[in-house]
């Protein structure tokens, strides 16, 4: 018995080196990563402030809903209690940190393209054009966006990321965490908190999807919100992630990175001559080159690029 | 805010994610990619997001995208998991069918097309209804078939091979062809079927390329059916080549007149109408009697064998019943088919037993009086199944009985547009299955035409 004992010690101790051990060999290349992507929005400090706000702000809401339905007399202290021990886990979710990440670079490249090219983050031509549509289902729409789109920024700002905004799987995994890690297994407040959650949602009435409805709707003009300048960051990054079937955090990742070259494809793939997607390009990197041939690349064979590398965007 | 979409079609999912009710055109498109309804959701996109839906118990709304006969269809779906765990409800708008950004699915067909064309043993050209206009194949142990394929020129491809696991009502839509998997006669390979669509806008449009594909490689199956040099006997020379040339002009003859009968182009005198209608049918004749000639030339030859299978007699008797039920009807003829749960199990080919049964019905029903019956009865007896068809007729003389069956016999009728091979065919298509087609009758007593069957005792 001692002797396995020893032996399970032993395993303990074993586990928990190779586990140190890999934190220890990432530890380099992470920081070398780092400081070599200097000039790169991906990982400056503001944007790893910004995702970690975001995620906590998520652990706030749903604990405060928790605290509601548990009918609490001190609500945040209530939510405080807990929150150390959701933050984390939710931290912990790469999914979420990496959906979190995505929204504050949007929200950054929103902000550079209004900076130096003009664009308006909220009230794009596009938006302007299809609120005063005649038709009134359109119009309704694009007013909605407009509106969401000025929630956006404004929520960015603070640091701050409303549960009903998250896509259906990560509101879904952050409701999981939650019964979990808020020590709310069995309590009946915790389920009904959940519950309401859960009937209050709806993922057609989040600004993604008010985006996603406005450019599908625009049917045989689909190409209209292939332009940044004229649709707006937000629209264009929800097109060409419908027209290349990429995910769009991924799309938004793609707008930001150096190299450009998944960027570049998703233009070809999403139909762009050469001319309009050289425009596109330009307004993230001023200055860019195309690799040459790069207008002989059919956009079948853009397509089967894209598909053959694709970054775990979330693991 | 609101945000609800007039939706532009409706539908409903079960808790195994099947689709339940769907409206249009969500429900063309679950068929024509080859779903059913009910079935499971065909859209991998839409399934997913139904899935998900359901799973999370949340509403869930994406822009999806599905594929659609060479479209890209990219619609807003909104969906909502039912309170009682039990479905989803769907609904869909801004519903929008494109050709991709480029021909990226049309890259991939013109592969898949390339690869069927090198690889194919046969390969024939259908026309927009799947019909056959040509047929070529290399390989000694399709010839029989494709000589038979020839011969039948102008019928649906389906008719000559044996769809595995197939149920449907024949042709059916190309994209579900495409990639079956079936057997031919004379190989005991397993083949699939390659479907190229022609024309544009709507593919298929100017007909199709066919193209059968081996699953195996060629074993030594070339000998096993009909010798090499006795294959140069089999002289077809009506049905290769004397029918297909003769029936696209007199389908043409028959259509035009249809249309000036009709007087679809125009109002026209009655008499001139009249005319188009002789024109008509004396067309529907001539086809009829290439037809004749044509099977003819088949029975008569030496390497002619039918393919015995088992079949039930009673079931062909309704069959041919129900066939020929209008036209009886138009000439106040009644027929009495046996009931629905009868049968009589036998031995032989089916689409060869129905053209007897076809045939002796259609001359019952030709040479009947208006307002008689004609009765079909099938039984088994002593080895032996046989269905009787027995008419009200004027009856046959003995004399005449023993010519009937000869070829071209007409027995001094004219102008009815019968060749006199049809029973001559029939007898020689009974035969040929190890059955026999005999007649009973005097004047005045009306006729009873037996065809006898072995019957299929392994069935009991």
């Amino acid at each position: 018995m001692t002797e396995q004992t020893a032996e399970s010690v032993e395993q303990v101790l074993r586990d928990e080196l190779v586990r140190g051990d890999a934190v220890i060999a990432a530890a380099r290349p992470i920081l070398r990563h780092l400081l070599a992507s200097e000039d790169s929005a991906l990982f400056s400090d503001e944007m790893i402030a910004r995702v970690r706000g975001m995620v906590l702000d998520v652990a706030q809401q749903l604990l405060l809903a928790q605290a509601a339905a548990a009918e609490a007399q001190d609500r945040s202290g209530y939510a405080a209690a807990r929150h150390e021990a959701l933050a984390q886990a939710l931290l912990a979710d790469t999914v979420l940190v990496a959906h979190a990440h995505a929204l504050a670079l949007e929200a950054h490249l929103a902000e550079q393209l209004q900076a130096r090219d003009g664009i308006d983050p909220v009230l794009t031509p596009l938006i302007e054009e299809l609120a005063s549509a005649p038709a009134p289902g359109t119009a309704e729409l694009a007013i909605g966006v407009l509106a969401a789109q000025a929630r956006f920024q404004q929520h960015c700002r603070r640091m701050e990321l409303p549960v009903c905004e998250l896509p259906g799987e990560l509101f879904h995994r952050a409701l999981v965490l939650l019964r979990e890690r808020a020590g709310a297994v069995d309590d009946p407040a915790a389920e009904r908190a959940e519950a309401r959650l859960r009937a209050a949602y709806d993922e057609a009435g989040g600004r993604i999807g008010l985006i996603a409805r406005l450019a599908t709707s625009l049917g045989p003009e689909f190409s209209r919100a292939l332009a940044v300048d004229r649709a707006g960051l937000a629209i264009f990054a929800t097109a060409l992630s419908v027209a290349t079937a990429q995910e769009r955090d991924l799309v938004i990742l793609s707008l930001a990175e150096v190299h450009g070259a998944r960027f570049a494809l998703s233009l070809r793939a999403a139909g762009l001559g050469q001319q309009s997607a050289v425009e596109q390009l330009l307004h993230f990197r001023p200055g860019i080159a195309l690799p040459s041939g790069f207008e002989r690349l059919g956009s079948d064979r853009a397509v089967v690029l894209l598909a053959a590398s694709a970054p775990e965007a979330g693991a | 805010m609101t945000h609800g979409a007039p939706f532009s079609a409706r539908a409903r999912s079960d808790a195994r994610d099947w689709l339940i009710e769907a409206e249009e055109p969500l429900a063309s498109l679950q068929l024509r990619s080859g779903g059913e309804l009910p079935g499971v959701i065909v859209s991998p996109a839409l399934l997913e997001l139904v899935r998900r839906a359901r799973v999370y118990g949340l509403k869930l709304a994406r822009p999806i995208q599905a594929q659609d006969d060479h479209e890209q269809v990219t619609v807003w779906a909104e969906v909502t998991p039912l309170p009682d765990g039990g479905g989803c409800l769907i609904g869909l708008s801004g519903w929008q069918s494109a050709p991709l950004p480029d021909a990226d699915g049309g890259e991939a067909a013109r592969r898949h097309a390339g690869i069927a064309r090198h690889l194919a043993e046969l390969s024939a050209r259908l026309g927009a209804r799947q019909e056959l206009l040509s047929v070529d194949s290399e390989t000694a142990a399709l010839a029989p078939l494709v000589a038979r394929m020839r011969a039948g020129l102008g019928k649906p491809w389906t008719e000559f091979v044996e769809l595995e696991g197939s149920a449907h009502e024949q042709p059916l839509h190309w994209r579900l062809l495409d990639g079956a998997r079936l057997r031919l006669d004379g190989s005991s390979r397993h083949w699939k079927a390659h479907l190229v669509p022609l024309g544009q806008p709507e593919p298929g449009a100017a007909g199709f390329e066919l193209h059968l594909v081996a699953e195996e490689p060629p074993e030594e199956e070339a000998g096993t059916v009909v010798p090499e040099p006795q294959r140069a006997t089999f002289s077809t020379a009506i049905g290769r080549e004397i029918a297909p040339v003769l029936r696209q002009p007199i389908a043409r003859i028959i259509a035009n007149a249809e249309t000036i009968r009709t007087q679809l182009a125009g109002p026209l005198a009655e008499e001139y109408s009249d005319y188009a209608g002789d024109i008509a049918s004396a067309g529907e004749h001539l086809l009829a009697l290439i037809d004749d000639l044509a099977d003819l030339e088949v029975v008569e030859d030496e390497q002619f064998t039918t393919t015995p299978d088992r079949i039930d007699l009673a079931d062909l008797a309704r069959r041919a019943a129900g066939i020929l039920g209008v036209r009886a009807q138009e000439r106040g003829i009644a027929i009495d088919a046996p009931k629905p749960g009868e049968t009589a199990p036998a031995i032989g080919e089916f689409r060869r037993v129905l053209q007897v049964l076809l045939n002796v019905l259609g001359n019952a029903i030709r040479y009947s009086p208006h307002g008689s019956q004609i009765w079909l009865r099938a039984e088994s007896i002593d080895g032996l199944a046989r269905v009787t068809v027995a008419d009200q007729g004027e009856g046959l003389s003995a004399e005449q009985q023993a010519r009937l069956f000869e070829k071209f016999e007409r027995l001094g009728r004219s102008g009815d547009g019968g060749s006199g091979l049809g029973l001559y065919i029939s007898r020689r298509l009974a035969r040929s299955m190890n059955g026999e087609l005999t007649v009973d009758s005097a004047p005045g007593q009306g006729a009873r035409f037996t065809l006898e069957l072995p019957a299929d005792t392994a069935g009991d």
